[in-house]
Parts: structure tokens; sequence; C-alpha cells
């Protein structure tokens, strides 16, 4: 549970007492017997607060995007294999030239 | 060096993707749309709006999704995807049966009772 | 199409909301209720012949979509290796094949799953349509909140037959219906992602269940593999190579 999720369950609660508002409003209209038009001022900006949260709590739940290119830094194999008594050190590799800038990420 | 060299040429010939990775990103924008379209349908339904101003309310939030989803990928779509379109166009028909059925629900319990 | 039908709020209450409410509940169970019949099956130990056959498709599979990744020899060979008339991997003798699909029909275990598959998914959806049906039969319960044309009438106000009410309006029944088309995004995002009790998807599942025996799907990979253009990606690669040698020959 991160801040993600409190939002979004912030979001839809905002959502819900905007649904429960606009419900007493309409009552209060049927009575007075006026036109309806458009909620109240107070119940669209709970709506467009609700909104904005739940659109940022599903912006940052879903995973994070990970990187498709096969250089990047992310996609770097840096756990060694689990059995290191077959790891060979006298390969050709020893020949290439070795890169500098390359490092173990943590 | 030489890596980076080799790396750079292959990836000019053919564009060489990490598919897992893809998947699971588009699958985080199926998440993000589907639960998007919910929403909007439910603040669609609570606002009141009827007819093709609701569709363009659903048109206009997954704007700011794609915009949002923008961020999300710091700007650098080729980094995380293979076209424009995952970001653009990914998920936003799939989403429109659950954003009229929420919509629907929504108006019906505030509005038409 | 000019009056509005005013409802009554109990409609909303004891109708609409519980409607929809069980369809959740009930979308939330069948899924739960798939798990626990699946998971026994799965712990007995398969066949080894169907395990091989598995992975040999799996290897071929691998073969054609790595394929512009190796010279056109090696793939030519390779393809051989899976495909040829005699002893190829993948080449399944006919008498063969019609044995092993006869087996499979008689086979009862195989039965045994598609029914479980069949009950998990029809009989939560038929004593739902009967629950609505005994309860909520002839209520609008919903509109819809943009106009259609009268043609959607059958589908949306199935169960009352009034001529005069606008086509927005939606019976209970076809709400029922709407919600069990559009509740597959909900779905979705509370029962993950691929556990989307999307019902033409068990469909599918199902007629792959009939269509998915091995001996099936070693013939289909033998076809894919037999149709598939090789296109080498890395022509260049040995100038590359040569490059890179050269360079370290330089130093």
């Amino acid at each position: 549970m991160g801040i993600g999720h409190v939002l979004g369950v912030l979001g839809g609660a905002l959502l819900a007492h905007a649904a429960y508002a606009t419900i007493q409003y309409r009552a209060v209209l049927k009575i007075t017997e006026e036109e309806f038009s458009s909620p109240p001022m107070d119940v669209m900006m709970q709506l467009l607060l609700g909104l904005a949260l739940c659109m940022w709590a599903g912006l940052v739940v879903p995973a994070k995007f990970l990187s498709v290119l096969p250089h990047s830094e992310e996609n770097r194999i840096v756990s060694l294999p689990a059995n290191l008594d077959f790891m060979t050190f006298n390969h050709r590799g020893r020949a290439l030239p070795s890169d500098p800038d390359l490092k173990l990420k943590t | 060096m030489a890596a980076a060299a080799t790396g750079g040429g292959i990836s000019a010939d053919v564009p060489i993707l990490h598919s897992e990775n893809l998947t699971s990103n588009v699958k985080s924008i199926y998440y993000s749309r589907t639960f998007l379209s919910i929403i909007s349908g439910v603040v669609a339904g609570i606002w009141g709006f009827t007819g093709l101003m609701g569709f363009v309310f659903y048109l206009l939030v997954m704007m700011v999704a794609s915009l949002g989803l923008l961020v999300k990928a710091k700007f650098s779509i080729h980094t995380y995807f293979d076209s424009w379109n995952r970001i653009l166009i990914e998920g936003v028909f799939g989403g429109l049966m659950s954003f009229v059925l929420f919509w629907t629900f929504a108006y019906d319990i505030v509005h038409i009772f | 199409m000019a009056e509005e039908l005013v409802l009554d709020t109990a409609i909303r209450d004891w109708v609409l909301v519980p409607l929809s409410v069980v369809m959740v509940l009930i979308g939330v169970l069948r899924y739960f209720v798939a798990k626990l019949m699946r998971s026994p099956s799965a712990s007995p130990s398969p066949d080894p012949k169907l395990v091989k056959e598995g992975q040999v498709v799996i290897r071929a599979r691998n073969l054609r979509m790595n394929a512009q990744y190796i010279p056109a020899k090696a793939f030519k060979s390779r393809k051989v290796y899976y495909t040829n008339e005699e002893n190829g991997l993948l080449h399944v003798p006919k008498e063969e094949a019609q044995k092993a699909q006869a087996a499979m029909f008689s086979d009862p275990n195989m039965a045994m799953d598609m029914m479980k598959k069949n009950l998990s998914m029809i009989v939560p959806q038929t004593l739902t349509f009967a629950w609505v049906n005994f309860f909520f039969s002839g209520f609008v319960a919903a509109k819809i909140p943009f106009p259609l044309t009268p043609r959607f009438r059958g589908m949306l106000q199935n169960g009352i037959d009034l001529s005069t009410v606008d086509v927005s309006y939606v019976s209970s029944r076809s709400w029922y219906f709407l919600n069990l088309f559009g509740l597959r995004g909900l779905f979705s995002l509370i029962l993950g992602e691929e556990n989307a009790t999307d019902d033409a998807q068990k469909m599918m599942q199902m007629g792959g269940g009939f269509g998915g025996n091995p001996t099936m799907s070693l013939a289909a990979e033998k076809d894919s593999l037999d149709i598939i253009q090789h296109d080498w990606a890395l022509p260049k690669m040995e100038h590359h190579a040569e490059e890179v040698l050269r360079k370290l020959l330089k130093k």
C-alpha cells in the first residue's frame, strides 16, 4: 500500500461524497420545483479533485515502465550465477578491449 | 566502447527490443486506462453529462491520461515503447465499454430517480 | 419521447444497485471457484510424452521467433531437423495422429476437465439470469445518458413491451446484460490482468481445449515453420567483427 493507493481511495471517497451531495441537491430541487442545469459549485470542485487524485493514483499504482532497449543500464544482468565453479576467465574475451565505463549496478 | 559501437550498429539494422519489458509496460498502460475509464465514467455520470458531451469528456480524460503516461515515461517514448501509438491509443477503445457502463450507473443513481 | 418517466427511488435502492453489486460479487466468486477447481488437477504428474511434445513445440517456436538472427544455412538445417518427413521432431504420422485424437476423446479425465470449465461458467450465469428474471422482471431500471435509434429497443428493453417508452430507458433484464459485458474492465482490475473472467475468452479457451491436443499443435507448429520466410537480420555482423578485430590489431 503506497501513497498511490491512499490517493486513489481518497479520490474514490471524494467521488462518492460528490454523488451523495448531488442526490441531496436534486432532492432539494424537486421540492422547490426548479430545473436541474448542473451540479453546485462545490460538488464540481469535488469531482475535479477526485478525478485528479484518481488519475494520479491510476498513473502511479501500475508497474513502473521498464526499458525495452537491450543496452540500457536497467537491463544489465548483474546477478552472478549460482554455481561459481563453472565460471571461466580464460577465454577470448580477454583479448577484446575492456570497457572502462562498464560498471555493475548494485 | 567497442560493445557500444557494435550495439549501435545492430540496432541500426534491426530494432532489438526487450519483449518481456514491453509487455509489462503495455500491461501497465492497460491498467491505467481501465481504471481511468471507470473513474471518468463515474465523474461523467455524477456531473450529469448526456449524449455526445460524455464521449467528449471521455476522450478528454484519455488525452490527459496520455499526457500523464508521457510524463511517466519521462518523455522518452522510445526507451520504453516501440511506437507512439502505444501511449496514445492503446486501451482507449477497450475502456469505452467500462466507461459507458459506469457512466450509465452513476447517472442513473444520481439523476433519474 | 418527450415525456420523462418518473421512477421510484426504491427501484434504485432495491433493483439497480443490488443487481450490479451481485454481478460483481458473482464474478469474483466465479473466479475463485474456478481457481479452486483448477488447482487439484494440476498436481498429478503429467504424462511424460505430453511434456516432451510440449517442449518440442516450445523449441520450434523459439526457432521460428528468432529465425532472423541466425544465418540462412543454420536456419535451414534446424528447420529440416524439425520438419522433415521421416524423423523430424514435429512430424507426426497420419495413423498416429488419428489414434491420438480418438484417445483424447475417450479419455475421461479430459472430458471431466472440460465439464468443470463449462460448469464454472454456465452454472453461475444461468443462476443469476434466473434470479434476475424471477425477482426483477419488468422494471424500468435505468436510463442510458445518450440517445439511441429505435433499433436498440429489443436489446435494451428486453422484458417490457411498451413501444411508447423512449429507447434510452433500460429494463432490468437488459441492465443485467449490460453488466455482463461491461464489467470486464473492473474484473481485470480487481482480479489481475490475465484473470479477467471474460466470457468470450472462456469460450476461446474451451475451443482451444478441444483442438489443443499436443499432436495438433505439433502439426500446426510444423506448418508455420514450413511457411516462414527466412530473412537474416545481421548480414553486417561479420563486418562489425572484422572492425573490432582490426582495431585490436592496430593497438
